[in-house]
C-alpha cells in the first residue's frame, strides 16, 4: 500500500498558513511535497531521541508532540509541546549537535520530514523560509526565557495558572460563555513536569482552582471557566 | 553478493559498503532507539557498518541484521510503508542515506554498479 502523495501534499496540509513553507507558491510547495516523507506517528511513538544524530527537519501537520529532556536520574521534563504548523529538530540541524531532547507523539500525529541537504538548499534559495525559521527560533527563545523567569520568580500556583493560560492560547476551543476546553491530552504527571513541581502538588492546586471555579474537569479534559481570575492568579508581566 | 531478503533488506559486499560509506554521513548510536516503525516510511535509509539492528513485527523480534546490510532505502525512495519496525542496538555504527544523498549518488555514479543499485531500489 502506497501512502497517498496527494493527500499529504503541502497544499492540502491541515496546518496550511501556519508553517515555515506557507509563503511559497504552489509550484514550490509541490517540489517540497515530492521530496518530503510523511508519516503518522501513533501516541507514544518517538520521532527522535535525545543523544542521537539529527538528519533533517520535522514539520508537524497535525497532532501534538511533546519535547522532553531526560535528566541523569532518568526523570523526564517536558520542555515544550509542538502542534500543527510547528517545526522540530531545527536547532540541532543548524548547530550540527546531537538532539538535546526527545520528541514523542502525545496523540496520533501526522508529521513530515525533510532531509538536511534539501532543507538547507530551500533555506538558501527562499528567503521567506529562512525568515519563518528565524521567526520560529525567536519565538522558541522568547518562550524559553519566559519559562526560566517563571521558574525563578513565580510560585507553583502562579505557574499553574500561567500554564493553563498558555494551553488555552495554543489548544483552547471556545465553548461559549467565556469557557474554553483545552484540546490536549496531558497526564497530571506531564503537567507537573511542565511547571517544575511534584505530581501531588499539582493535583492539590488543580483542586484549589476547581474550588475557586476557575476550571472544571470533564473526565481528564480541563475546561477554563474563569479566564480573568486565572490571569490575575498567574501574575502575568508584559 | 547482493541479495534481496524479507523486508526489502539487502546484504552488500565490502567494496559497495566502502564506496557508499565514504560518500555519506557515518554515526554511532549511543542508545537503543527506534529507527522507524512498521507501517511508516523511513525518513532515511541505513547502511549498517558495525553492531546490530533488529527487525520487529508486532513488537516481536523477527530478525537481527548485521554488518553490510542496507535497509529502508527502497521504502524511502518509493514512498512505501515498511513491513517491519527497525530498532538499533546501542553502539551500532550506521551510515545515513537521506533522499538527497541517494539522488546525488545516482546522479554522480550513473554508470557504476552502486548507482545502478540505488536506481533498482527506486523501482516500486
Amino acid at each position: 500500500m502506497k501512502h497517498s502523495r496527494e493527500s499529504n501534499a503541502c497544499q492540502n496540509c491541515p496546518s496550511r498558513g501556519e508553517g515555515i513553507f506557507c509563503d511559497l507558491e504552489n509550484m514550490e510547495l509541490q517540489d517540497i511535497s515530492e521530496h518530503k516523507v510523511t508519516n503518522l506517528y501513533k501516541k507514544g511513538q518517538t520521532l527522535f531521541v535525545q543523544g542521537n544524530h539529527p538528519f533533517g527537519l520535522y514539520c508537524i501537520s497535525s497532532g501534538n508532540i511533546k519535547v522532553t529532556k531526560t535528566g541523569p536520574d532518568g526523570k523526564e521534563s517536558i520542555v515544550r509541546i509542538v502542534t500543527g504548523g510547528d517545526v522540530l529538530g531545527h536547532r540541532s540541524l543548524f548547530t550540527n549537535e546531537y538532539y538535546t531532547a526527545t520528541a514523542t507523539a502525545l496523540e496520533d500525529s501526522r508529521v513530515c520530514f525533510i532531509d538536511k541537504k534539501y532543507i538547507l538548499k530551500v533555506i538558501q534559495d527562499k528567503p521567506s523560509v529562512a525568515l519563518n525559521v528565524i521567526n520560529k527560533l525567536s519565538r522558541d527563545m522568547g518562550a524559553a526565557e519566559s519559562k526560566l523567569t517563571s521558574l525563578h520568580q513565580k510560585n507553583v500556583r502562579e505557574r499553574l495558572a500561567e500554564l493553563l493560560l498558555l494551553l488555552k492560547e495554543s489548544h483552547g476551543i471556545d465553548l461559549g460563555g467565556g469557557r474554553f476546553k483545552l484540546d490536549i491530552k496531558l497526564t497530571r504527571e506531564e503537567m507537573a513536569t511542565m511547571i517544575g513541581t511534584a505530581n501531588e502538588t499539582l493535583i492539590r492546586f488543580i483542586s484549589e482552582f476547581k474550588d475557586e471555579q476557575m476550571i472544571e474537569q470533564d473526565g481528564k479534559t480541563i475546561i477554563i471557566s474563569d479566564e480573568e481570575k486565572l490571569i490575575e492568579w498567574a501574575n502575568l508581566n508584559y | 553478493m547482493r541479495k534481496l531478503e524479507n523486508g526489502n533488506v539487502l546484504t552488500l559486499d565490502k567494496n559497495t559498503v566502502d564506496e557508499i560509506s565514504s560518500h555519506a554521513d557515518v554515526h554511532t548510536y549511543p542508545l537503543q532507539s527506534n529507527l522507524y516503525y512498521e507501517g511508516q516510511i523511513p525518513v532515511v535509509g541505513y547502511l549498517l557498518l558495525e553492531g546490530h539492528i533488529q527487525l520487529l513485527k508486532n513488537k516481536k523480534v523477527k530478525s537481527v541484521l548485521s554488518k553490510g546490510t542496507l535497509l529502508g532505502v527502497h521504502e524511502l525512495m518509493t514512498n512505501s510503508p515498511a513491513q517491519y519496525s527497525a530498532q538499533i542496538l546501542p553502539n551500532t555504527k550506521v551510515c545515513f542515506l537521506d533522499k538527497s544523498t541517494i539522488l546525488e549518488f545516482i546522479h554522480e555514479h550513473d554508470t557504476e554498479d552502486v548507482g545502478d543499485l540505488f536506481k533498482k531500489l527506486m523501482i516500486s
